[in-house]
């Protein structure tokens, strides 16, 4: 948020951005200033964060001035303390006009903040994620690779110290005018938008997000230059998820251009929302599941947000998992699973069970879905809105046509263990237990540590054994301490 | 003679016995140093006569063996034809999980050669029938790559844990028999590779 002390000589108010437009015009009645005032300007006296005070003494379009204050309210905290860090060094060459300061709110990629020089890796994934926006899961995790960028940008040694921490320039990443200092680039930020419209006049464009306040389109269309909405190409540019009629009703507007008309009918009119699509089990599975390991999740239509303690960190699509916050870090939390674990798991099963044919057997009820069947033994699994999954292995009888002794698990991957080891795939007596792989991991330890005769070659394969079993336990059982045997 | 006769035949020869098919009561006597100690029928691997401690250990070997050998002649004989590319005519879908296939393909003379596949990707030809059916475990998820061990491995883990219940005199009750039960299981484990004719290491570590 901006707090800022605006003046129309002699008169002064404080006013806090962003605001609403009747807001704004109340405001501008303290001021002295015409209320409907189509593109008010005045000058800042004082202004909060105070790494805008550049704008102090200044002239500047309040309208401007709000949505500067919208686009800092939709950003993270970290996005905060860099475009902070950015306006506090004039190295950085952002100078005093609000036209480039909004324009730096698009361009943060060219600036990377490291608060922390200590660690390389964790630097490297910083700077990753600010310049390319996101990172895969193999990058995400590729420590190495993260630690040498790291290093390469502290070794660059063009980092400028900041209050907020060092800031370096990506020259490579060109800072880009998306806000050509008159008409506004499109951010849609109000929660109960229906629709996004696009307004062009000659080449130069405008966005309204309806309903809206009837100001809003006037200002959107005077900035254009334009003499009235007849004289503009009108384009429908998004639209919440509605009904079809709506839908058609709102893409008239492109023919009628009666923008007031539609704001006015979306104002008052009761919007039959688009009846909810059934929500797949996969959602369903995600929320559940990582609601237990102590994320949120947000359905955003193509994408699910993952987040912790408020912040999202990453988002889902199917299998695809996008890291988004540099401070998360799957391995800085001890004992739980790591994120993309989890989300492949829910998603092979999930899918398997999308494909699975119906499982016949005599006297079983038909709610089981076979996953595979090896040797007669089955993996199978049902699911249940309110309790999710249950997987099952069985044999079959010897005539084939009954299931007996089942084995339940919630747990798909010891389902999956059962399976391999009942249908012998894989010999029972050399799978072990995660209880077990621990203390035979503490056995090769002991030999390590007690065998005289082991030369450098047996340690070598000794340890590797050691890193497979380390690999192959639950997080739970690597991070807890060590006891004695 | 069918297929599972002659590759019973042939797989016997690995636990140093000589196998003699008897047609007329389509049999197959196994025996191990001059003594007949197993008769195997259709479904059924029978003891013959009273064996002693070397001849009763290779005949548990041959019971694995013939169930191993009957299990993959079987799937072999309904499986499809298999159409792949990078695969040489002759083989015959086994198993299926997914996109991950099992494909054996018979010959006379050298037996079964199995092979595993995922699509057109990790390709991997074997000889022994427990090594693919691992690598088709593994590859089809159904157990974590890090938590199946090769020979070579399960032999140095199970020095390992002998070492420890040798000379760790810190271990209280409840480890000794989890240790011990452990060894036990490893020990069967190399065992049944051996008998399934893993090739034995040299001495792991």
């Amino acid at each position: 948020m901006i707090k800022a002390t605006i003046q129309n000589s002699p008169y002064c108010t404080e006013i806090c951005f962003p605001c609403s437009e009747t807001e704004l015009s109340k405001k501008l009645g303290e001021l002295r200033m015409y209320p409907k005032n189509l593109a008010p300007i005045a000058t800042v006296l004082e202004i909060k964060p105070e790494e805008l005070s550049m704008l102090t003494d200044c002239d500047v379009s309040l309208d401007a001035l709000n949505y500067l204050g919208k686009r800092m309210d939709g950003m993270s905290k970290g996005e905060r303390n860099q475009f902070l860090a950015v306006l506090s060094c004039e190295e950085t060459g952002i100078g005093c006009s609000l036209k480039n300061i909004i324009n730096l709110t698009y361009n943060l990629a060219r600036f990377t903040l490291i608060e922390d020089t200590d660690d390389l890796e964790r630097i490297g994934r910083t700077h990753m994620l600010n310049v390319c926006g996101f990172l895969s899961e193999s990058e995400y995790n590729n420590g190495e690779w993260l630690a040498e960028q790291g290093e390469k940008l502290i070794n660059s040694g063009s980092g400028i110290d900041t209050d907020y921490g060092k800031i370096y320039i990506n020259k490579d990443v060109p800072f880009e005018e998306k806000f050509n200092g008159t008409t506004f680039p499109a951010y849609y930020c109000e929660p109960n938008s229906v629709a996004g419209i696009e307004i062009g006049y000659d080449d130069l464009t405008e966005f309204v997000e309806l309903p809206c306040e009837d100001i809003s389109i006037q200002k959107a269309v005077y900035r254009l230059g334009a003499e009235n909405l007849n004289d503009c190409k009108i384009t429908v540019d998004s639209t919440q998820d509605i009904s079809d009629e709506w839908s058609e009703k709102i893409s008239e507007v492109e023919k009628t251009k009666d923008i007031f008309g539609l704001n006015k009918l979306l104002k008052t009119a009761d919007m039959s929302v688009k009846p909810d699509q059934p929500e797949s089990i996969f959602k369903k599975e995600i929320e559940q599941k990582l609601c237990g390991e102590g994320y949120a999740v947000a359905d955003d239509g193509d994408w699910l947000t993952v987040m912790l303690n408020g912040a999202p960190v990453a988002k889902i699509n199917d299998k695809d998992i996008l890291y988004t916050d540099e401070d998360f870090y799957d391995k800085d939390r001890a004992g739980a699973p790591p994120l993309s674990r989890i989300v492949r798991e829910i998603y092979d099963y999930c899918s398997a069970y999308e494909k699975a044919p119906p499982l016949t057997a005599n006297g079983l009820p038909n709610k089981y879905r076979c996953f595979s069947e090896f040797n007669e033994t089955v993996l199978a699994a049902k699911y249940i809105e309110e309790y999710g999954f249950e997987f099952v292995t069985w044999d079959r009888t010897y005539d084939g046509k009954s299931l007996w002794q089942g084995h339940y698990y919630s747990d798909y991957a010891k389902a999956k263990e059962d399976f391999a080891t009942r249908s012998s795939l894989v010999d029972q007596d050399k799978l072990f237990s995660a209880d077990e792989l621990k203390q035979i991991g503490k056995c090769v330890d002991f030999t390590m540590q007690n065998c005289g005769n082991l030369n450098f070659d047996d340690c070598e394969n000794l340890r590797k054994l050691n890193e497979k079993i380390s690999e192959s336990l639950p997080e739970q059982l690597q991070s807890e301490p060590e006891m004695s045997m | 003679m069918n297929i599972f006769e002659k590759e019973i035949m042939r797989r016997v020869k690995e636990l140093d016995c000589t196998a003699v098919y008897r047609e007329n009561s389509n049999s197959v006597s196994v025996s191990f140093d001059g003594n007949i100690i197993a008769e195997i029928h259709g479904d059924t691997a029978e003891k013959k006569g009273s064996l002693d401690e070397q001849e009763s250990e290779i005949f548990l070997h041959i019971e694995r063996l013939y169930g191993n050998v009957a299990n993959y002649c079987a799937a072999y004989e309904k499986g499809e034809s298999i159409k792949n590319p990078n695969i040489s005519d002759g083989f015959r879908r086994l198993f299926k999980i997914g996109k991950v296939e099992m494909a054996a393909r018979y010959d006379r003379k050298s037996g079964f050669e199995f092979v595993v596949f995922n699509g057109d990707e990790n390709l991997e030809f074997f000889e022994n029938y427990d090594n693919a059916r691992e690598k088709f475990a593994v590859l089809s998820g159904l157990v974590d790559r890090e938590k199946v061990f090769d020979d070579e491995e399960l032999q140095a883990l199970y020095y390992c844990v002998y070492v420890t219940l040798e000379m760790d005199d810190a271990l209280n009750k409840d480890m000794l028999e989890l240790l011990s039960e452990v060894k036990r299981r490893l020990d069967i484990a190399i065992s049944k590779n051996l008998s399934a004719g893993g090739e034995e290491s040299e001495s792991a570590v």
